[in-house]
């Protein structure tokens, strides 16, 4: 290090190394009831509609639920509401 | 002993700024260097382990240690004094009413604004008269500076990318006041919040802004509609939104004079303000319209501003003489939270 040189301390910081474990994806979803959790954005409603389409075109999905977010993020009341009643969700996220 | 990465640069301040802007750690203005013997006298300052971890900051959840907030509120220009609040800050944040995650992530200009209470404010210099919300004091502008730093570097806000403000707003920077606990006719927030006179706190308050309210007189009557009818934004996410959250009134000393001096309490500030503080439903567009008497926001026709009177948040700050009140629309989603303040064994 040169006189015009200083040493400082990096500020950031990062999460604890941890193991995070997906719920287990289907491998077919013909005939699944999806959910569809709509988080009031106009891009959400744009793209679900196509989203759909495919999804009981392709893969030919049964029964589709559409939900609303009650706030930015569906608390344990609601994630217990969809798992109980489809298969699969597409969540809504941001716009 | 210090554990972060050591990282060398130049002393030359217009490199120093080159280098924060190329690795995105600070706001765009210049940073103090935190060297070690800068971020030891932090640390020694609460004579707390470095490695303790204060919390867990939203979205990244980065591990916010002693050390790391240390590092932050020295880069802010923070004295070593001022770190107590800074801890308690970052406590308050991470309560999960307080919603870090969407206010770190969300469009709306939302911040974090730290009230602060108790003797604290005089130790340290914090400024809750004129110009408190302003430029022109170290305290003030240094802890709400830092507090910024950290929900950057440990929560991982990067502007654009992760921080999605459709604007933004100038409280980003810094935002911070003291309460004029000696000018307020009441109980001070902190009081209020179940803490003891004597009992230095921050409050945070995920504030959208600032709106100026210009009331003249002594009236009580003409001052609280005129503040009532100043926070009816439709616009606001308080009114609009699903949650109504805790609007703030930042009541001048003058405006507070006023009403103490007419024998109102704070309840009935809030009441007041909170009958008058309502908007038409058929200004609404329909679709909110239904959206708001589905959530029983409505009665006689006019939107309430919040469900409750005691929803609304009153504080007391401000330089003597003016007729300024200043409101704060919230994000709405969030609750503001008060941690006490631990003076650390110096």
């Amino acid at each position: 290090m040169s006189k015009s040189e200083v040493i400082i301390l990096d500020p950031v910081a990062w999460p604890k190394a941890t193991t995070l474990r997906l719920a287990t994806r289907p491998t077919d979803i013909k005939g699944m009831t999806v959910g569809y959790l709509d988080n009031g954005w106009w891009s959400f409603g744009l793209l679900i509609d196509r989203v759909k389409k495919q999804l009981v075109e392709r893969y030919g999905v049964g029964d589709a639920i559409h939900y609303t977010k009650v706030k930015s993020s569906p608390g344990t009341k609601q994630i217990e509401k969809l798992s109980g009643e489809c298969q699969f969700v597409i969540n809504g996220l941001g716009n | 002993m210090l554990s972060s990465r050591r990282v060398t640069v130049s002393e030359s301040a217009d490199d120093l700024l080159e280098r924060m802007d190329e690795w995105g750690w600070a706001d765009g203005l210049p940073i103090v260097p935190p060297t070690e013997d800068r971020v030891e006298a932090f640390v020694g300052q609460v004579g707390r382990d470095p490695e303790e971890v204060i919390a867990e900051v939203a979205p990244r959840f980065g591990v916010a240690t002693v050390e790391k907030l240390a590092i932050n509120a020295v880069m802010a220009g923070c004295r070593p004094e001022y770190f107590p609040v800074i801890l308690a800050a970052v406590e308050a944040i991470v309560e999960p009413s307080f919603n870090l995650n969407g206010i770190q992530c969300t469009t709306n200009p939302v911040a974090p604004l730290l009230i602060i209470n108790g003797p604290i404010r005089g130790e340290i210099g914090i400024n809750s008269k004129a110009n408190a919300l302003g430029q022109g004091c170290r305290a003030n502008a240094t802890i709400g500076r830092a507090l910024r730093f950290v929900l950057l570097n440990i929560g991982g806000a990067t502007p654009g990318t992760v921080d999605k403000a459709t604007l933004g707003q100038p409280g980003k920077f810094t935002f911070c006041l003291g309460e004029d606990e000696e000018e307020n006719p009441w109980e001070p927030l902190h009081v209020e919040r179940g803490f003891s006179r004597q009992q230095s706190t921050v409050t945070v308050v995920g504030a959208a802004g600032t709106n100026n309210i210009c009331a003249f007189g002594r009236d009580p009557d003409i001052i609280l509609t005129i503040i009532a009818h100043s926070m009816t934004s439709m616009g606001c996410n308080n009114v609009f939104g699903d949650e109504a959250g805790e609007p703030l009134i930042i009541l001048c000393p003058h405006h507070a004079g006023a009403c103490g001096e007419a024998g109102l309490s704070k309840v009935d500030v809030k009441r007041t303000i909170w009958q008058r503080a309502r908007i038409p439903l058929d200004v609404f567009p329909r679709h909110l319209q239904q959206e708001k008497l589905a959530q029983g926001r409505v009665v006689d026709g006019k939107v309430l501003l919040t469900p409750k009177p005691e929803d609304l948040m009153v504080v007391v700050a401000g330089g003597p003489g003016g007729c300024h009140t200043v409101t704060c629309p919230t994000f709405g989603d969030t609750i503001a939270a008060t941690k006490p303040i631990r003076m650390g064994s110096r």
